[in-house]
């Protein structure tokens, strides 16, 4: 079997490769070796800035700047699609997980999580793959 | 001003069949092209594997082989099924 084409990274993935975590800075290491892509939802990124101190910031420009990292923007046509996932698992509330989870489905590809529950919750379709 | 440079190189056999078709019918302009691109796709990884290390360096984040082997699964670099480990 060959290698997947990519991974969507959610917030918590963000926030565990910023704070040094292994497994995370790992999975980012082989993606670049390989050239195997890192999607980052546009609001995942947001929510993890939100949550970082400056120089934890410039940790996650390194991480936008590699060649395999892809920023997956919200459009009007896909905020529709995202506002949909969380309006049927009733977490309105939830916008970077709803967008991670759309973003995996659309893409056919699995999130890296920190924290799979709430995307079970709002995607119970999508592959997840949790940061030990 | 000149932007390119002739250089030459020397490839296994097999490497430059494989080249001369994969490049198609454009000949040496078309052999260079796809040449520039593999090169500039290397020098890139390799440039952001160097940011990487150096990184974890000034972080102390240290990659065990663990680590390696769990990222590797996950990414379906090992031949796994990708059902075997999903959570």
């Amino acid at each position: 079997m060959s290698a997947i084409g990519g991974v969507v990274l959610d917030t918590t993935a963000l926030l565990a490769f910023v704070s040094g975590r292994p497994y995370a800075a790992s999975v980012v290491w082989h993606a670049v070796d390989q050239g195997i892509v890192l999607v980052v939802p546009a609001t995942s990124l947001v929510d993890a800035q939100a949550r970082l101190v400056a120089t934890d910031l410039e940790v996650i420009e390194v991480l936008l700047d590699l060649p395999v990292t892809v920023v997956a923007d919200l459009t009007r046509g896909e905020a529709r699609q995202v506002a949909a996932v969380l309006a049927k698992a009733g977490k309105p509330d939830s916008l970077a997980a709803g967008h991670a989870a759309w973003t995996a489905r659309n893409r056919g590809m699995p999130v890296v999580t920190s924290d799979p529950t709430l995307l079970r919750a709002l995607a119970a379709d999508i592959e997840i793959d949790e940061l030990p | 001003m000149r932007t390119t440079e002739r250089v030459t190189v020397t490839l296994p056999i097999e490497q430059a069949e494989r080249l001369r078709r994969m490049a198609g019918e454009g000949g040496a302009a078309s052999i260079s092209a796809y040449v520039s691109k593999a090169v500039r796709d290397q020098l890139d990884k390799d440039a952001a594997l160097d940011v990487l290390k150096r990184l974890y360096a000034d972080r102390g984040v240290t990659l065990e082989a663990d680590h390696h082997a769990w990222a590797r699964r996950l990414l379906r670099l090992d031949g796994s099924d990708p059902q075997a480990h999903a959570s």
